[in-house]
C-alpha cells in the first residue's frame, strides 16, 4: 500500500492540543505516530486531546502506544485524554487489553475537552 | 542564607529534626555534621528545607534538596546511580563541586528558578560526566523547581531527575540498524556490501568508534575490505575469526560474521566501542545485531553472485521451454481438432449416415494416431534424456537394418517420385548396438530427409570400417548455415524452409543426437541451401558393457514403423489444384488453405452445406487459384509450407484486387510475436485451435455479412445500406458475445441497449473470454459513429483483443497494438477498455484507452471510481503510449465496465451521470445480473446513444480457502487485514464477527512478523477456512514463539483469547504456528 494508513491533523486550542487521528493504527505506524503526537505537545501546553472517532482499527501496539503517552504525559504533568465512541471498532482491542479500564477514555469530543478542563 | 527565627520545631521527629527511614542516604543525613556546612546544625534548618528533605529522602524517585545560595546537596538513594563514584562524599557538598564538568551548563538553568521562582522542564538532556573514572555520555530527564522559605523567597531547588541514558542509546542504536539495513538493500556483490556497510557505520560515530571488515573466503583466508575510523591493522585477528567473538586491544571487539550453513563466517567485523559508554550487555547485543545484518546481506550477495552464474543457463533452457511449448501447443492441435471436431458432428448428428460417420471417425482416429506419435516421441526423448532409457546391446546387422528401415518409406517415395537409393553392405558385418534405437534414429533422419525433399534423390548409406558410418543424404531444401550449430538442440525447429509439410516438433533430431550419444557415437550434418544435407551417423563397433537383459518391446516399434509410414502418405506433394468453374449457384466461395488433407477434409464438410468450398495446399497455390478467381472469403491455416498463411494474407492485402477480401486466420501457436504481426498485415478474424465447428461457421457467417456490408457502404449504396440496418442490429447482436464464459471464481451478465430514437445502431460492444489459465479477458469499447461500418469496426476490435490477450499481451502492450490497427486501417476513433481478471487472486490488470472510469463496488458498499491507468484514445495520435494499473476485486466485490451512453443524459455533465451510476452500485445485490438488470431498468426511456455494459462480481468458491504468504514487515498487515475481512464477509460472518476476527489474526500475524524478524526476506503464511461452521485460522512464521515479554505482546494475547473461541500456539524447530478457531453465527441470527 502507497497511500499512508493513518491521517493526524493537529490544533492547538487555549493551551490544549487536539489530535485527531483517522484510518488504522497498527504496528507499522503505531511508533512514528506516537513521535509525531509528542512533537506536537510543547512543554507550556496543558493538555492533549487524542480524538480517534475516525479511527477503524486499532491493535495492541496503538494501546501500548496510548498508554506510554498516557504515562509520558502524566510525568510531565499534562492532561490526556481519548475520544473514541463506545461502539466504535477500536474499542474492542482497548478492552481487551487486560488492562484497568483506562481514565482517560471519552465518548466524544465535548465529553474528553470538558473533562481536561478546556 | 536565611535563617529562622524559630528553632523550637521538629525535634519530636528525632534529634536530628529529620524523619527515621530514607535507607542509606536517609542515615547518612541524620550522621552527617551540618553544623560544617553552610546550613548549620540540622535544629536549626528551617522548616521547608526540613520538609522538604523528608519529602527527598522518602521518595523512590531520584531526587535532590539543594540549598542556600551555595546550593548545597541532599540526596535519596535513587539518585545515588546517577552520581557514580561520587557518592558518597557529594553530600552536604555545593553543586559546583560535585559537578564541575557541567557546571556551565546547569548554573543559568538553576539561576532562572532562583531569580524567576519559574520550575524548568528538561527532557532526555545529554549530560557528560564523570562519574565513574571515564567521561560518560549520559541522558536525564529533570525538573528544576524553587524551595520557597518561610517567607515567601526562593531559599533552594528541588529536583526530581530520572536517567533516560538506556532509552535513548537503544533508540539511538535501532536507528543505525536501520539505517545499516537500508544501506545493506541497496548493495550488490560482497566487496559493495561492505563498503556500504562502513559507510553507514561511519554515521554512527557515537556507537561505533571505528569499525573494519575483513571477507573471509570458504577456505578460512580473510582479506580486508573496508574501514573507517581505523586502518587495516586487524588482519591478523579477524583470520581467526572462527573461534568467536572477542576483545582485542583497548575499546576494539572483534565479532565473527555467520556465513548461513557453514563453520566458516563469512567476514570478521571489528567494532570500536566508544569510550564513553560501558561496554555492557546492551551495547555488546547492539554489535551482535550489527554483525547478524552483515551475515544476512553477505549470504544475499553470495546468492544472488551463484544466480549470475546460473542465469545464462537458465534463460537458454528457458527459452527452449517457451519454443517447446509454443510448438507443442501448434503440433498437438492440429490433431485435437482433428478428433475434437468429427466426433462433435458424429454425436451431434440426429441421422447419422454410416458411411458419414465412419468417415468422421476415421479422421478422429489418424488425428490420434499423430498425437500417439507425438507422445510417444516426447516421452523418448525425455527417458532418454534422464538416462533411464539404457541401451539393449546385441549383434546388429546394420546394413539390414538400413534396408529394411528405408523400405517403410518406399511407397511414399514412388509417390512422389522420388529415387530412394540403398547402398549398403550386404556381407553380414555386425555391430554391437540397441537395434530398435537405431531403427528410430533411421525413422527420424528418413521423415526428416522426405519431409524436406521435393525432387531428386534420398540415399540411405553404410560402411562398416573402423567404426560404422550411416548416411542419409537428400537433394532437398538444405538447412541455413546459422541454423546448423542448434540442428539437435531439443525443441528447436528450423523455420523458413520449404517442405512438404510443417508437422513436426522439433524432437526428432534432438532424439537421434541423444540416442547416437548412448551409443558412444556422434551425429553430424552438412548442408547447402536449395541443394541438400548429408546427415551422418558415426558409431563404435564394439560397446565397453554390455547391455541389460531387457526385452525389446517389439509391437511397439511395429506400430512405431508404421506411424511414420502414414504420416509419410499424408502429406500432400505441392501441385496446382484446377480450379473449379464457378458453381452454378448464389451461395457465397470459400476457399480453405491447409497443408494438412484431413484438416481440408474436415473444414470442407463443415462449410459445404452454406458455401462453395474450395481448398488449397497451401499459401502458394492458394495465391495462383486467387489469381485465377477470387473467392468471398479465405480461411488459412498459419503454419505451410512455401507460402505460410501469414505471408498469404500479406500478398492479398498488398494487391488492391484482393484488398479487400475477407481472410480468417486458423492458428494453433500461441505467444508468438508473428502471430500477432499477422493481425497487422489485416486478417479480419482470428480462430484458436481447437475450435467447434458452430463457432467457425459463426465466424464465417459474421465475416461475410460485414464485408458485404461494408461493400455497400463503399459503393455508396447508403439506401441500400439503410435498409440493412436491422441486418446490422443483427449483426451487431451477433457479434457481441451469445454466452459469457463461465468461470470458477466470477459471475458475469452484460448487457446490450440500442439507442432509442435513432434505429441506427451504435459501435458499443463488451467481450469476455477466458484464456486457457483460467483468467478472464474482459473488454469493452464504443466505436465512434453509427451504423454498419461502426460494427464493421467493433467486429474488428474486438476479434484484435482476443487474439492478442491469447498471444499474451499484458493490457498496455494490448492497447498500444490495438492503437496501430485503428491507426493503420483508417478506422475510426474508438474508446476501449480492456482487462485481465485472474480470479484466484482478484487482481485485474487493465489498460484504459480514452474510456469512462470503470466502477468496483466495494465489500463495505462504497464504490470507487478507478481513474487509473487512463490514456488517449484508439487511432487519434500516433503516439501509442498507452499505460496499465491494477485494481484487485475482494470477493463479493464487483466491477462494472460501460459505455457513455449509460451516463450520458441531456443538460448534464458525465460526472453527475457517473455519480448517478455510483449510488445504483452502491445498493444491495446478490449477483452481476440483478446489479445490470437493475441499471438497465434504470435507463430513461429516450436513450441518446446505445450502451453497452458488463458486470463482473468475484465469487467465492465453496469451501474455499484464503491463503496468502506476506513477506515479514509489518507494512504488509494492513492488506492482510483488508483481504482477510473481505474473505469472512463473503463466507456469511457478520461485521462484528469479521472486526473481531480480523482484529485476532491481525495480533497473531503481528507476533509472528516479529518472530520472523531477521533476514530481509523472511515471510510468513496466513490461511482461513470455513469448517463445520467456525472459521479456523492458521498463521505461520519460521521464528520462535517467544513469551510475553513487553507490554503489547501480552495484550495480543490477551486480545486473541478473548476474541476466539479457541487459540493454540505450536512452536517447533521449522517455526510457530498460531491457531485460532471461531464459530459464526448462524445465519438469519443477525
Amino acid at each position: 500500500m502507497t497511500e499512508e494508513l493513518a491521517t493526524l491533523r493537529v490544533r492547538e486550542r487555549g493551551g490544549i492540543v487536539i489530535a485527531r487521528v483517522a484510518g488504522e493504527i497498527d504496528l507499522s505506524n503505531a511508533t512514528s505516530l506516537q513521535t509525531e503526537l509528542a512533537a506536537s505537545v510543547s512543554n507550556a501546553a496543558r493538555g492533549l486531546v487524542i480524538d480517534l472517532s475516525e479511527l477503524e482499527f486499532l491493535d495492541s501496539s496503538g494501546v501500548h502506544m496510548l498508554y506510554d503517552i498516557a504515562d509520558r504525559l502524566a510525568t510531565r504533568q499534562q492532561r490526556l485524554a481519548v475520544v473514541i465512541a463506545p461502539e466504535a471498532p477500536p474499542r474492542r482491542a482497548l478492552e481487551l487489553s487486560g488492562v484497568e479500564p483506562a481514565a482517560w477514555l471519552y465518548p466524544d469530543q465535548s465529553a474528553a475537552l470538558e473533562a481536561i478542563g478546556a | 542564607m536565611r535563617e529562622s527565627g524559630t528553632v523550637s520545631a521538629g525535634t519530636s521527629s528525632g534529634p536530628s529534626g529529620i524523619g527515621a527511614g530514607g535507607g542509606e542516604c536517609g542515615a547518612l543525613v541524620r550522621a552527617h555534621d551540618w553544623s560544617a556546612t553552610p546550613l548549620g546544625p540540622v535544629e536549626r534548618w528551617p522548616r521547608p528545607l526540613r520538609t522538604a528533605t523528608s519529602i527527598c529522602l522518602e521518595s523512590r524517585y531520584g531526587m535532590c534538596v539543594f540549598w542556600g545560595p551555595e546550593l548545597v546537596a541532599i540526596y535519596n538513594d535513587a539518585y545515588v546511580p546517577m552520581l557514580g563514584a561520587k557518592h558518597p562524599s557529594a553530600l552536604g557538598m555545593r553543586l559546583r563541586d560535585i559537578w564541575p564538568e557541567i557546571w556551565d551548563m546547569l548554573e543559568p538553568m538553576l539561576h532562572e528558578v532562583l531569580q524567576t521562582g519559574q520550575a524548568t522542564w528538561h527532557e532526555d538532556q545529554p549530560l557528560l560526566l564523570e562519574r565513574s573514572g571515564f567521561v560518560e555520555e549520559a541522558y536525564f530527564t529533570y525538573s528544576f523547581s524553587p524551595i520557597r522559605d518561610e517567607e515567601g523567597a526562593i531559599g533552594g531547588v528541588f529536583t526530581a531527575v530520572h536517567e533516560t541514558t538506556p532509552q535513548v542509546l537503544g533508540t539511538r542504536r535501532l536507528q543505525a540498524l536501520a539505517a545499516l539495513g537500508e544501506a545493506l538493500t541497496a548493495a550488490h556483490g560482497e566487496s559493495e556490501v561492505a563498503a556500504a556497510a562502513i559507510d553507514a557505520l561511519a554515521g554512527a560515530p557515537d556507537d561505533v568508534a571505528f569499525a573494519a571488515i575483513y571477507l573471509i573466503d570458504e577456505d578460512g583466508g580473510a582479506r580486508f575490505a573496508a574501514a573507517t575510523g581505523t586502518e587495516d591493522r586487524w588482519l591478523e585477528a579477524a583470520a581467526t575469526a572462527q573461534d568467536g567473538e572477542r576483545a582485542l586491544d583497548g575499546t576494539a571487539l572483534l565479532l565473527p560474521v555467520a556465513r548461513p550453513g557453514s563453520e566458516v563466517p563469512a567476514a570478521a567485523l571489528v567494532l570500536g566501542a566508544s569510550p564513553r559508554h560501558h561496554l555492557d550487555e546492551a551495547y555488546r547485543d547492539f554489535f551482535g545485531l550489527l554483525a547478524g545484518q552483515l551475515s544476512a546481506a553477505l549470504a544475499t550477495a553470495a546468492g544472488v553472485a551463484a544466480a549470475h552464474t546460473r542465469a545464462d543457463d537458465l534463460a537458454a533452457l528457458d527459452r527452449a521451454k517457451s519454443e517447446f511449448f509454443s510448438n507443442v501447443s501448434h503440433e498437438f492441435r492440429t490433431p485435437l481438432t482433428l478428433m475434437l471436431g468429427p466426433l462433435a458432428d458424429a454425436l451431434d448428428d440426429p441421422d447419422p449416415d454410416p458411411a458419414a460417420q465412419r468417415e468422421r471417425i476415421e479422421i478422429a482416429q489418424r488425428g490420434a494416431l499423430r498425437l500417439l506419435r507425438l507422445v510417444n516421441a516426447l516421452l523418448d526423448l525425455s527417458r532418454t534424456e534422464a538416462g533411464r532409457a539404457a541401451p539393449v546391446y546385441a549383434p546388429v546387422e546394420l546394413g539390414r537394418l538400413a534396408r529394411a528401415t528405408a523400405s517403410v518409406f518406399r511407397s511414399a517415395a514412388d509417390r512422389s517420385g522420388l529415387e530412394l537409393v540403398v547402398d549398403v553392405p550386404d556381407d553380414g558385418t555386425t555391430i554391437e548396438a540397441d537395434a530398435a534405437m537405431l531403427e528410430k534414429v533411421l525413422l527420424n533422419l528418413l521423415s526428416n530427409a522426405y519431409k524436406f525433399t521435393r525432387d531428386g534423390r534420398i540415399e540411405v548409406r553404410v560402411r562398416v570400417g573402423e567404426t560404422a558410418v550411416l548416411e542419409v543424404a537428400d537433394t532437398g531444401a538444405g538447412i541455413p548455415a546459422e541454423e546448423l550449430p542448434r540442428l539437435f538442440d531439443r525443441f528447436h525447429r528450423v523455420t523458413g524452409v520449404q517442405g512438404r509439410s510443417h508437422e513436426g516438433s522439433g524432437i526428432g533430431l534432438a532424439l537421434v543426437h541423444e540416442l547416437v550419444r548412448l551409443h558412444g557415437g556422434e551425429v553430424s550434418v552438412t548442408s547447402t541451401e536449395g541443394e541438400g544435407s548429408r546427415f551422418r551417423v558415426e558409431l563404435p563397433l564394439e560397446q565397453a558393457e554390455a547391455g541389460s537383459a531387457a526385452v525389446t518391446d517389439h509391437g511397439t516399434a511395429a506400430a512405431q514403423r508404421d506411424g511414420f509410414a502414414q504420416e509419410a502418405q499424408r502429406w500432400d506433394d505441392v501441385e496446382r489444384t484446377i480450379v473449379p468453374p464457378p458453381a452454378d449457384d448464389s451461395r457465397p466461395e470459400v476457399l480453405v488453405v491447409d497443408d494438412n488433407r484431413d484438416l481440408r477434409a474436415y473444414l470442407t464438410r463443415l462449410l459445404e452445406p452454406d458455401y462453395v468450398v474450395r481448398t488449397a495446399v497451401d499459401g502458394a497455390d492458394a495465391l495462383e487459384q486467387i489469381d485465377e478467381r477470387a473467392p468471398d472469403l479465405v480461411l488459412t491455416d498459419v503454419m505451410m509450407p512455401r507460402v505460410d498463411g501469414f505471408e498469404l494474407l500479406a500478398r492479398l492485402r498488398g494487391d488492391p484486387r484482393t484488398r479487400r477480401l475477407p481472410v480468417i486466420v486458423l492458428s494453433a501457436r500461441a505467444g508468438e510475436e508473428a502471430t500477432v504481426e499477422g493481425l497487422h498485415a489485416g486478417a479480419d478474424d482470428y480462430l484458436v485451435k481447437p475450435f467447434s465447428g458452430p463457432e467457425l461457421r459463426a465466424r464465417v457467417h459474421a465475416n461475410l455479412e460485414v464485408t458485404r456490408l461494408r461493400d455497400a457502404l463503399a459503393s455508396g449504396e447508403l439506401e441500400r445500406a439503410r435498409q440493412m440496418e436491422d441486418v446490422a442490429l443483427t449483426l451487431q447482436r451477433s457479434l457481441l458475445p451469445r454466452a459469457l464464459p463461465d468461470v470458477l471464481g466470477t459471475e458475469l451478465c452484460g448487457r446490450y441497449v440500442p439507442a432509442s430514437e435513432s434505429l441506427e445502431i451504435g459501435g458499443d460492444f463488451y467481450d469476455a473470454t477466458a484464456l486457457g489459465d483460467g483468467r478472464l479477458v474482459l473488454t469493452i469499447g464504443d466505436v465512434a459513429g453509427h451504423g454498419v461500418l461502426a460494427a464493421a469496426v467493433m467486429g474488428q476490435v474486438r476479434q484484435a483483443v482476443r487474439a492478442y490477450a491469447f498471444e499474451g499481451h499484458p493490457p498496455a502492450a494490448l492497447m498500444d497494438r490495438l492503437d496501430l490497427l485503428v491507426s493503420d486501417s483508417e478506422l475510426a476513433m474508438t474508446t476501449c477498455l480492456c482487462g485481465i481478471l485472474d480470479p484466484s487472486s482478484g487482481q485485474l490488470r487493465f489498460s484504459n484507452a480514452g474510456h469512462p472510469p470503470p466502477l468496483v463496488r466495494r465489500a463495505d458498499g462504497s464504490v470507487e471510481r478507478i481513474t487509473a491507468g487512463l490514456s488517449h484514445p484508439l487511432g487519434v495520435t500516433m503516439a501509442h503510449r498507452h499505460v496499465e494499473a491494477q485494481v484487485t476485486l475482494e470477493f463479493g466485490e464487483a466491477l462494472l465496465l460501460y459505455t457513455d451512453g449509460l451516463v450520458e443524459r441531456r443538460g448534464e455533465i458525465i460526472d453527475a451521470g457517473i455519480d448517478r451510476l455510483a449510488e445504483q452500485l452502491a445498493c444491495d445485490f446478490t449477483s452481476a445480473e440483478e446489479a445490470c438488470e437493475r441499471i438497465v431498468s434504470a435507463l430513461e426511456d429516450d436513450l441518446l446513444d446505445d450502451v453497452a455494459l458488463l458486470a463482473i462480481t468475484r465469487t467465492p468458491m465453496a469451501g474455499e480457502r484464503l491463503h496468502s504468504v506476506i513477506h515479514a514487515h509489518p507494512n504488509r498487515l494492513a492488506d492482510v487485514r483488508r483481504r482477510l475481512a473481505a474473505w469472512l464477509i463473503a463466507h456469511g460472518a457478520t461485521r462484528e464477527e469479521a472486526n473481531d476476527i480480523v482484529l485476532a489474526a491481525h495480533e497473531a500475524a503481528m507476533n509472528a512478523i516479529e518472530h520472523a524478524y531477521g533476514p530481509a526476506d523472511a515471510e510468513i503464511a496466513i490461511s482461513a477456512v470455513l469448517r463445520g461452521g467456525s472459521v479456523e485460522i492458521s498463521i505461520h512464521d519460521s521464528g520462535n514463539w517467544r513469551e510475553a515479554r513487553s507490554r503489547h505482546r501480552g495484550r495480543g494475547r490477551s486480545i486473541m483469547s478473548a476474541l476466539m473461541d479457541d487459540v493454540s500456539i505450536d512452536t517447533g524447530p521449522a517455526g510457530s504456528t498460531v491457531r485460532l478457531r471461531r464459530r459464526l453465527d448462524e445465519p438469519g441470527n443477525e
